[in-house]
């Protein structure tokens, strides 16, 4: 990166006043070692003010070393700060979640700071019909107070999964107050933890190491799309560069399955059969080792794999001979090689009525091709250095959490029928738009509980139906610690930290956000005798347990003489990681309870006229987090080109037999309401399968997001699978014409005369392994004048 | 056509490995984000008038269930004979010493014929001035022109990261080294698919991917442009290379 400064090491750079932090005062420098995680010698020297030094020189700037704040998965980013502000958004090149790279929505952060719509003051309704009217912090302090003093015992706070010090700190405070915790994520259920834990006796999500593969088999999971840090991106560019390859099998194309070396798409529900099929072909064939067949037998119990044969996958999943025969080819091909298969699961077979066993199945595979415990395949992740700390000899015990995930829809339901009985006094929500994301319609529930208190910067749907509305920091203002998940295989803590604070009006300078941070409000009501005042000084007490579990074997990351150098390390690097804390541990499934999987949990009964509904997340809207953002909205869908909107997606033979054409307004009806939208035809999804992005359909969520789309969680069916899980992704559907029809916000078919080319007819030039693209171009051009001129 | 400058050090280039771009937008939100682009409202888009200096095209190829989606980002060429330099009467585009194509926005008149000019469609006009809620201005740019209405633009290969980074280095008395300069697109991009760097340094990452024996540039040799972004053509494992490939559709 141009403009950061570079060191051999910290001790040889110009740490001045001038250039480290204000927050950290003036710093001797002389004993921080940076010891890199395998890679840079050297160092990037990224800064820390809390607020901004005096003494700055106007127009340089200065980056600093933060969370990104939007991703779940613990990414750390470099924020570019000049005059007090922020101004970019850059991947941290030294924290291993990052490797220097930002996820799409990284930058979206950079708008929900300014945004134009953020709240600047704590807002409060009297009656259930009034306004939100602006009150002071202190009235609105003493409103929750008692709020908490007064539920004792009937109340609950819901949050999304956290992780790390933040997550202790929430428990801490839960405990002291007796309010339930709760975690919320819309359509992700903890099944993939719960997954690791059955198949692979994982408490926490284990490291898939896609870059040293040599063939990866992902039933659904888009690991290149939605799912998971930066990093796997990163390792995939390693992945082609190794010339591995890449099979995706999933009912409509996500990211992943675009980037496939070949896309398999199966009728929603049906892919487990495919893995049983795969997995008879390769014991069938010997491609295993006995002990590898034991391993897995113990796993999925006493079905009879040789049922599975081709006829019947086929008939099925729906899939042709050619389709297997091509998986079984390349399994066959790495196998002669001895290279490395990887098999994934996650997306919509997290959704599926049989995702639980689908997902066993998939994982359990990576025991028939020794791709459990070793390089290329699965690898385990060490549990945190720090498991609990106290801040002080007196102060209770302080959890430290390294996975999280959210409650499940049997969870919710029976959460939500106690507050619609009067169970529930008070309910605290922070960064979660329950109204957004739970399937079923929470209004009589909301309206049963005396107090809701919404954490926020943001007016969004479950803020508007809050009486108390907080604002709260925005992660670029504000103290964490977290611990990604998944790991890169190594101990890692992320390291938050106040970048820039609040722009400022008037002659008094007063901030223009009136924002406090939601962990220090939590210290305020918790327990007097952690002794702490605010959340930056209970981090600076769990670095200095850090300092003096880790220093004294001189290992990680940082090592340095002292506590307060060991803190402005971990800041300025993002973080603190022990790449030698990495395990080597296979697992035995003897030990493991058999997920005795049945074939007779194949879903698969439309009649003619019904569709299956399959939603998914949007590229850069995620589940609807950075709906605010015009960057977010307006950034195209990768596949369908189109921004701000809701569509859906549908086969253009399908849309043919239905005379609709791009831009016709449907109505999709399920057995629990109905939508409207534009439809979309593209030639990879499934003929019986309509794909609906999640994220849009927000009644508020200020003026970006206020009314674009349609909320298509609103239509999922609310059944619970056997897993109790929410089957967000088999739904039947029916489509109705309508007599309307819109044109579409997309970026396709807007350039003037169409696109670019190598050739006319041949935008992309293509080669084979040994071919260059002298040659290619050459077949292009022939083919393109054969075709002309025949 | 630009004879090469041999007084100066650098000729900027581009490479791009279509193999390992996943087609993820994290480049055009980059550029967004560093180079001040006006908000793209959905107006703009249902009006072709979306302003993307790096944008990411999707191809299809076949037909289900045997499809595929293609994609490859395309941004300004900074082509050494650039079909928009000769025709604007006002010298507001030009190629500068190191070889990149560059708009002066103050000198600009707004004929539009550069991007009449431009096959690869990478010119963007500001048919209206460009509007940012007030709060929304705290994070743009401040090394890059906020362009008005009547001009055009376009990407600059962040020469504003160039400008900084060099002088810089001579203010330190330092070389700049191969990876010591990279545009935002660069610097985001998750799977390394974009490459930046000097062409007349043999050993820099740029020129070793410009003779990778996938390189290839748009529509040079129909149009004899002499792009400086060089694309790594996509690998597929299954092609036969004596069999005819299937036609893609078009954008």
């Amino acid at each position: 990166m141009s403009s950061l400064k570079k060191n051999r090491s910290i001790s040889n750079n110009n740490l001045s006043r001038r250039k480290f932090l204000g927050l950290l005062g003036a710093t001797a420098t002389g004993a921080v070692i940076f010891e890199a995680c395998g890679v840079p010698e050297e160092e990037l020297i990224v800064e820390s003010p809390l607020n901004m030094p005096e003494d700055l020189v106007r127009g340089e700037d200065q980056w600093y070393a933060t969370s990104c704040g939007i991703s779940s998965y613990g990414e750390s980013v470099l924020v570019r700060v000049m005059e007090g502000r922020a101004k970019k958004i850059a991947g941290n090149p030294d924290f291993p979640n990052s490797l220097g790279k930002q996820s799409v929505v990284s930058e979206t952060n950079l708008q929900m700071l300014y945004h134009p719509d953020r709240i600047t003051t704590p807002l409060y309704r009297k009656t259930k019909t009034g306004d939100h009217k602006p009150i002071t912090w202190d009235t609105a302090i003493s409103i929750l107070e008692k709020g908490i003093n007064d539920s004792k015992g009937k109340s609950t706070l819901i949050t999304k999964p956290i992780r790390g010090l933040n997550a202790g700190l929430i428990e801490s405070f839960s405990d002291f107050n007796s309010i339930k915790h709760l975690k919320f994520d819309s359509i992700n259920n903890g099944l993939m933890n719960k997954t690791m834990k059955s198949v692979f006796d994982q408490d926490r999500l284990p490291y898939f190491d896609i870059g040293d593969s040599d063939l990866i088999i992902s039933f659904g999971l888009d690991f290149l799309g939605t799912w998971g840090p930066v990093q796997y991106k990163t390792k995939f560019g390693r992945l082609k560069q190794n010339h591995g390859k890449l099979i995706s099998i999933e009912p409509r194309m996500s990211l992943t399955s675009a980037n496939a070396d070949k896309w398999i798409c199966p009728i929603p529900g049906t892919e487990m059969v495919f893995a049983f099929g795969i997995a008879n072909h390769i014991i069938s064939n010997n491609l295993s080792s006995s002990n590898q067949i034991k391993e897995f037998k113990n796993l999925i119990g006493d079905i009879d794999l040789s049922s599975f044969t081709d006829e019947y996958v086929t008939q099925v999943t729906g899939l042709t001979v050619k389709d297997i025969e091509y998986v079984i080819n390349k399994i066959n091909k790495i196998k002669e090689s001895k290279g490395k298969i990887l098999f994934l699961g996650g997306g919509p077979l997290e959704g599926y009525k049989n995702s639980a066993e689908s997902m066993s199945i998939v994982f359990a595979l990576n025991y028939l091709t020794d791709s459990v415990g070793s390089e290329g395949g699965i690898i385990f992740n060490p549990e945190s250095p720090i498991k609990e700390f106290k801040p002080s000899e007196e102060s209770p015990t302080i959890k430290i959490i390294d996975s999280s995930y959210a409650n499940n829809l049997q969870e919710w339901k029976k959460e939500t029928l106690k507050w619609e009985s009067g169970e529930t006094d008070l309910l605290i929500l922070r960064g979660s738009n329950i109204i957004h994301g739970i399937p079923y319609d929470l209004t009589k529930a909301l309206d049963a509980i005396k107090l809701k208190v919404c954490f926020t910067s943001i007016f969004d749907d479950t803020a508007e139906a809050s009486d108390l509305i907080l604002p709260e920091h925005n992660s670029l203002e504000d103290w964490g610690v977290d611990i990604p998940e998944p790991l890169m295989g190594y101990q890692t803590f992320l390291f938050q930290q106040p970048v820039v604070n609040s722009p400022t009006k008037g002659k008094e300078s007063k901030p223009i956000y009136d924002s406090k941070s939601f962990y220090d409000i939590l210290i305020s009501l918790s327990d007097p005798m952690l002794g702490i005042k605010n959340y930056k000084e209970l981090i600076e007490k769990f670095t200095s347990k850090l300092y003096s579990t880790t220093a004294t074997n001189r290992q990680g990351s940082i090592i340095a003489s002292n506590e307060k150098q060991f803190l402005e390390g971990v800041l300025s690097r993002g973080g603190w990681w022990n790449i030698n804390t990495k395990i080597n541990d296979n697992v035995s499934t003897q030990k493991l309870k058999s997920i005795n999987v049945s074939n007779n949990n194949v879903f698969n009964d439309l009649n003619n006229k019904e569709f299956y509904l399959v939603p998914f997340l949007s590229n850069t809207i995620l589940d609807g987090i950075t709906a605010a953002s015009p960057w977010a909205q307006g950034i195209p869908d990768p596949i369908t080109t189109i921004a701000w909107d809701t569509w859906a997606e549908i086969n253009p033979k399908t849309a043919e037999k239905l005379k609709l054409e791009q831009g016709d307004i449907i109505e999709l009806i399920s057995s629990t309401g109905k939508i409207k939208l534009p439809i979309f035809p593209h030639p990879a999804v499934h003929p019986k399968v309509i794909g609906v992005p999640i994220g849009l359909g927000h009644k508020f969520s200020g003026r970006y997001a206020a009314g674009k789309g349609a909320n298509v969680l609103k239509i999922c069916h609310t059944e619970l699978n056997k897993s109790q899980t929410f089957s967000w992704a088999q739904n039947t559907v029916r489509i109705k014409k309508t007599e309307n029809s819109k044109t579409i916000a997309k970026f396709e078919g807007t350039l003037p005369g169409g696109a670019v080319a190598v050739e006319p007819g041949f935008p992309i030039l293509t080669v084979g392994p040994n071919q260059t693209a002298d040659d290619a171009l050459h077949e292009a051009h022939e083919e393109h004048m054969e075709e002309t001129f025949k | 056509m630009v004879t090469e400058n041999k007084e100066s050090k650098f000729k900027w280039g581009m490479a791009v490995d279509i193999d390992k771009c996943t087609g993820c937008q994290a480049c055009v939100l980059a550029c967004q984000s560093e180079n001040n682009i006006p908000i793209n409202t959905e107006k703009n888009f249902k009006n072709a008038r979306a302003i993307e200096w790096i944008r990411v095209e999707r191809y299809w190829e076949g037909e289900f269930p045997d499809v595929k989606a293609k994609f490859i980002p395309i941004l300004c060429q900074h082509c050494d004979n650039a079909p928009c330099e000769p025709v604007c009467p006002v010298y507001a585009t030009y190629h500068t010493t190191e070889g990149l194509n560059v708009q002066v926005y103050n000198r600009c008149v707004g004929t539009r014929y550069c991007a009449n000019g431009c096959p690869y469609l990478v010119r963007f006009f500001n048919y209206w001035e460009p509007e940012w809620p007030e709060s929304l201005k705290n994070h743009l740019n401040p090394d890059v022109t906020v362009r008005s209405r009547g001009i055009m633009e376009k990407c600059t290969m962040c020469i504003q990261r160039i400008r900084r980074t060099t002088r810089n280095a001579k203010k330190n008395d330092e070389e700049l080294k191969d990876g010591d300069i990279s545009p935002a697109c660069v610097d985001a991009c998750p799977t390394d698919a974009l490459v930046f760097g000097n062409q007349k340094d043999e050993n820099s990452k740029v020129s070793r991917m410009k003779n990778d024996k996938r390189s290839y540039t748009l529509l040079d040799n129909n149009l004899q442009t002499s792009p400086n972004i060089f694309y790594l053509a996509k690998i597929d494992h299954d092609k036969k290379e004596s069999t005819h490939h299937e036609e893609g559709k078009h954008h």
